[in-house]
């Protein structure tokens, strides 16, 4: 088992939700978050007065999922959260020792 | 409430129930049975669930008398797939009661339990009502709703209102439907699309046969769709043809959820094999399982988009009738144009002479013009009746004969495919028809490749490319008979779907063809010379060494005439675009413009470049005598050019030569200096390096710039006397665009590191072959290969291989090549993510090639070893 953890741009979130829940992925965790990658200290004109924008806003996505959904699920990521441009995003893939439902117990697979 | 099961008993016994039909049903039954009985299934186990939590049956609840339960989207059509969402919705008028809140989690829990995706919603009727209108998703979704249980005269009276409300806002609405297609269609309708169909979303999907479902329960208050024919417009639409559709494509659907386990719509070619073997597709000699498949599958696709794009104009027809009559133009005695489309001038085709429909076409095609749907529809009936009598009356062969000629109208053209009278008046491309390529490198079935190519054709004629590829107009309009081209065009693929060589199969049926067209005998030659020899140009200039004179005097001699050699190369240009992304890629249209230059040469000017070699080394020399004079010694230059072979001047452009030059001469104690030049504006970088001698160069190389994610497309590798070696290689960007500086950097890094045996290559390319994200692996239908080749160079001996692509596959084969003890000289190769196919041209450390039949034998062996590793570690 691994939790996929995506950041990615805001608006794109939609499209991405849509393709892995295609797979089947039963639950998503969002959380909008700010951070900066590659583009730290990148300025922006805004008006006629310069502003450095080091954090911007993205949004992180979780989900669970067994190991050999692991390929699909990061493709559907990386195909749906695509620009071509900078600031897209990345992936990240953490092992997952546990998971258990709270309502009834089960365990892992039969958890997640 | 004696006997009454438990909820999570319930669902086991539905789970029970559904591996049953799992085993059973799903396997004998035709698509639509399969739904319906999977929603019988569904709705047995929700009322059943409903039941057990105390809900009755008919009256509803005691304490909410105003309450239904209602099946959803295609659910409620009763077209429930097996691992589809189960949407159903609780909608009530008066707030809730607390029994009924206890009561849906009772319901809810073992539905989740029992792994069924549930959408469901509780909503009040206002809520409902106002929903609809806001969201189209809910809208479209309520046009199926079904009664499942609860108060009957409720659901009725919620219906009346939601239909009294679609009946008002129907106007605008039909916006939103066709927004909604536009929207999936852009998404939808594209080359990947096409080899891995979406059975649902894609053009041709099932969901077109909703929107035309929908579009008739709301602007003809038809329920069921086949009571649309009841409307004269629609007397002639194939409602038995497109049931029979929607029934293949929802039995696909269902297998296919059967077979990944979730609801997946999208039939990617990695299932494709097992569909085929599940749904019993043979392999035959003309074509694979999987290929089988999707060829119906492709008929019943098209079929469901051009019977909604047909289904689509008549319905604006009916549904707008206001007469435009400014619009209305009389174009002969026969025929006048309404809102752009060719129609009848009176009275109905059926009336007529058949000729007329061709009389038609021709008309709308030179007035780049469509045809009217009634016009097309009653077209059909007739053709597909009287056909055969049809074909025999010269002006109906002369009339079709100019309208595939003259193909800028591309809408007439796929009208005559989708009428029949393609195969009615050329039998032989039955054979085409919706014929699918199993594999990415086809992006179209044969029938309508066929047609693109012919567009393609066009559009090089009128200019289309010229921004980019001026050459391609200058060589059409340098063609004696552009019609031949046209032809070919059209033709070029006419043996597929028949086994073995389609190019040979091809040519011995054009005569034939060309004759039923009065065309001479001269075109029939010429044609089916271009059909047999249609790949020859791509093929050898992606594999073979075109710096080799020898080459290029081959195709020179098999060509012969110049003005062949035109349509040849226009022909292959325009077939690999048609292709799909794979052919068409910028490089492969370099090498073959390279190679059609340098054959356009010989056969222009008749010199071979022979007897001029001794003169154009020397002169190559002086250049770079002349080059170098200013910044280094001449005495070391001219040192340097004694140690370089004649091959090496031969085969190097100058710009090569100066670096290479200048780069030996500065290499000091440096491991490696290299150039990197952009080639054009395509996304190829040309390497040229200077560096040590080593062994295992080229394997090296090959694995330092597999490490950092960039494809070898070429090598050349030379080795001065002095222990240096000058190489020029030819390689994909780094896919960053935005870090291509950073990405260089660090290729540069490695391959210092590699130089200096710093870097565990095997280990790492293992290692990223085993990654997570490892590339999924396609190739394994691809026919792997090792042929060795003797005749067509006469200083090396070449090595031909194709295989299925896999990480470091040429990595492996370059280090097997060192291992056998052979020199590279040069290489070429071409990968996607389905096949490799290479091509290495080598000697053995004598600097002689690899006669002894021992050693041939050894040698494919070993390399065959190397191809039969598996694909996936």
């Amino acid at each position: 088992m691994k939790k996929i953890e995506a950041i990615i741009k805001p608006f794109k979130l939609d499209d991405v939700k849509g393709a892995v829940l295609k797979l089947g992925v039963s639950g998503i965790t969002i959380t909008e978050v700010k951070g900066f990658g590659r583009q730290k200290g990148h300025k922006e004109i805004y008006r006629g007065a310069e502003y450095v924008v080091d954090f911007l806003p993205k949004v992180k996505m979780e989900v669970v999922v067994a190991s050999d959904m692991v390929p699909r699920v990061v493709e559907a990521i990386k195909e749906n959260a695509h620009t071509g441009e900078i600031g897209d995003g990345k992936i990240f893939i953490i092992p997952v020792e546990k998971a258990i439902r709270i309502r009834t117990g089960e365990e892992d697979r039969d958890a997640v | 409430m004696v006997n009454q099961l438990q909820p999570r008993e319930i669902a086991d016994e539905f789970l029970a129930a559904k591996e049953s039909f799992f085993q059973n049903e799903l396997k004998v039954c035709t698509g639509i049975e399969i739904v319906q009985s999977f929603s019988a299934l569904m709705d047995g186990l929700i009322r059943r669930l409903f039941s057990a939590g105390g809900f009755e049956r008919e009256t509803g609840d005691k304490s909410q008398k105003d309450l239904a339960v209602v099946a959803l989207g295609g659910y409620g059509r009763r077209e429930l797939c097996c691992n589809s969402d189960v949407d159903f919705m609780i909608i009530h008028q008066e707030p809730l009661s607390g029994e009924i809140r206890e009561m849906i989690p009772r319901v809810l829990y073992p539905m989740w339990d029992a792994g069924l995706e549930v959408g469901h919603s509780i909503l009040t009727f206002r809520e409902c009502l106002q929903l609809s209108l806001d969201d189209f998703r809910v809208f479209t979704s309520l046009l199926d709703a079904r009664f499942l249980l609860g108060s009957p005269s409720f659901f009725t009276l919620f219906q009346d209102a939601l239909w009294s409300r679609i009946f008002r806002e129907k106007e605008k609405l039909f916006g939103k439907f066709l927004v909604s297609r536009k929207k999936r269609i852009e998404k939808y309708d594209s080359e990947n699309f096409f080899v891995e169909p979406d059975l649902k979303e894609g053009p041709g999907g099932l969901r077109d046969l909703h929107l035309m479902s929908w579009m008739a329960k709301v602007y003809f208050s038809c329920k069921k769709f086949r009571e649309m024919q009841r409307f004269s417009e629609f007397r002639y639409f194939e409602f038995d043809d497109l049931n029979e559709s929607k029934s293949f494509l929802l039995k696909i659907r269902n297998q296919l959820h059967f077979l990944t386990r979730r609801k997946e719509d999208r039939l990617f070619l990695s299932h494709q094999e097992a569909m085929a073997q599940l749904l019993r597709y043979e392999e035959n000699p003309e074509a694979s399982g999987p290929e089988n498949l999707m060829t119906d599958l492709y008929l019943h696709l098209n079929r469901i988009r051009y019977g909604y794009e047909e289904f689509y104009t008549k319905t604006i027809d009916t549904i707008d009738p206001k007469p435009m009559v400014t619009d209305s133009e009389e174009v002969s005695s026969e025929f006048r144009i309404v809102k752009g489309n060719i129609v009848l001038k009176d009275g109905f085709l059926s009336e007529r002479d058949p000729i007329v429909i061709l009389r038609g076409l021709h008309e709308a095609s030179q007035r780049g013009l469509s045809i009217g749907s009634s016009f097309i529809w009653e077209a059909k009936k007739i053709i597909s009746k009287d056909g055969d009598s049809l074909a025999k009356v010269p002006e109906a062969r002369e009339l079709f004969l100019e309208i595939v000629l003259r193909s800028e109208n591309t809408r007439v053209i796929r009208l005559l495919l989708e009428l029949g009278l393609i195969t009615l008046f050329i039998p032989e491309f039955k054979k085409l028809r919706n014929l699918a390529q199993f594999g990415f490198y086809h992006v179209m079935t044969a029938d309508l490749h066929s047609l693109r190519t012919l567009e393609i054709i066009g559009e090089i004629a009128r200019g289309v490319y010229d921004e980019r590829w001026g050459l391609f107009r200058e060589a059409f309009e340098r063609i004696a008979h552009p019609d031949w081209l046209f032809l070919v065009g059209f033709l070029h693929d006419i043996g597929k779907g028949r086994g073995g060589n389609h190019s040979e199969k091809g040519s011995r049926l054009v005569p034939g063809i060309l004759q039923r067209f009065d065309l001479g005998d001269k075109a029939g030659k010429t044609i089916s010379f271009l059909v047999l020899h249609h790949l020859l140009l791509s093929n050898i200039s992606q594999r073979r060494d075109l710096n080799d004179e020898k080459t290029v005097v081959q195709v020179a001699q098999i060509v012969q005439d110049v003005d062949v050699l035109h349509m040849l190369f226009l022909l292959n240009l325009a077939d690999s675009f048609a292709t799909g992304p794979m052919a068409r890629s910028d490089w492969k249209i370099f090498l073959l413009i390279e190679l059609y230059v340098k054959v356009r040469r010989v056969l222009e000017k008749g010199i071979l470049a022979t007897p001029d070699a001794t003169r154009e080394i020397s002169l190559k020399k002086e250049a770079v005598r002349n080059e170098l004079k200013e910044e280094f010694k001449e005495e070391d230059v001219l040192g340097l050019i004694e140690q370089v072979s004649s091959r090496y001047f031969l085969n190097s452009s100058s710009e090569e030569m100066f670096s290479h030059f200048r780069m030996a001469l500065s290499l000091g104690k440096n491991a490696y200096l290299w150039e990197l030049k952009g080639i054009r504006d395509a996304s190829v970088t040309k390497v040229i390096l200077c560096t040590h001698d080593k062994p295992g160069l080229f394997s090296r190389m090959v694995g330092v710039f597999t490490l950092n994610n960039m494809e070898v497309l070429s090598a050349r590798i030379f080795t001065p006397k002095n222990g240096l070696a000058f190489d020029v290689f030819e390689v994909t960007n780094p896919p960053d665009r935005f870090r291509q500086e950073e990405k260089w950097l660090r290729t540069g890094d490695d391959l210092r590191a590699a130089m200096e045996n710093q870097l565990p290559l095997d280990e790492l390319i293992l290692e990223k072959g085993q990654g997570v994200m490892a590339p999924a692996v396609y190739g394994g239908s691809v026919k792997k290969k090792v042929h060795i080749d003797n005749e067509t160079s006469d200083f090396f001996t070449l090595i031909e291989v194709r295989a299925g692509s896999r990480m470091g596959l040429l990595y492996d084969l370059a280090k097997q090549i060192k291992v056998s003890g052979l020199d590279l000289c040069s290489a070429k190769i071409s990968s996607d993510k389905e096949r490799m196919t290479g091509v290495f041209y080598v000697r053995d450390s004598d600097g002689q090639k690899i006669y002894g039949e021992e050693e041939i034998g050894d040698l494919r062996k070993t390399l065959m070893g190397v191809l039969d590793q598996p694909l996936s570690r």
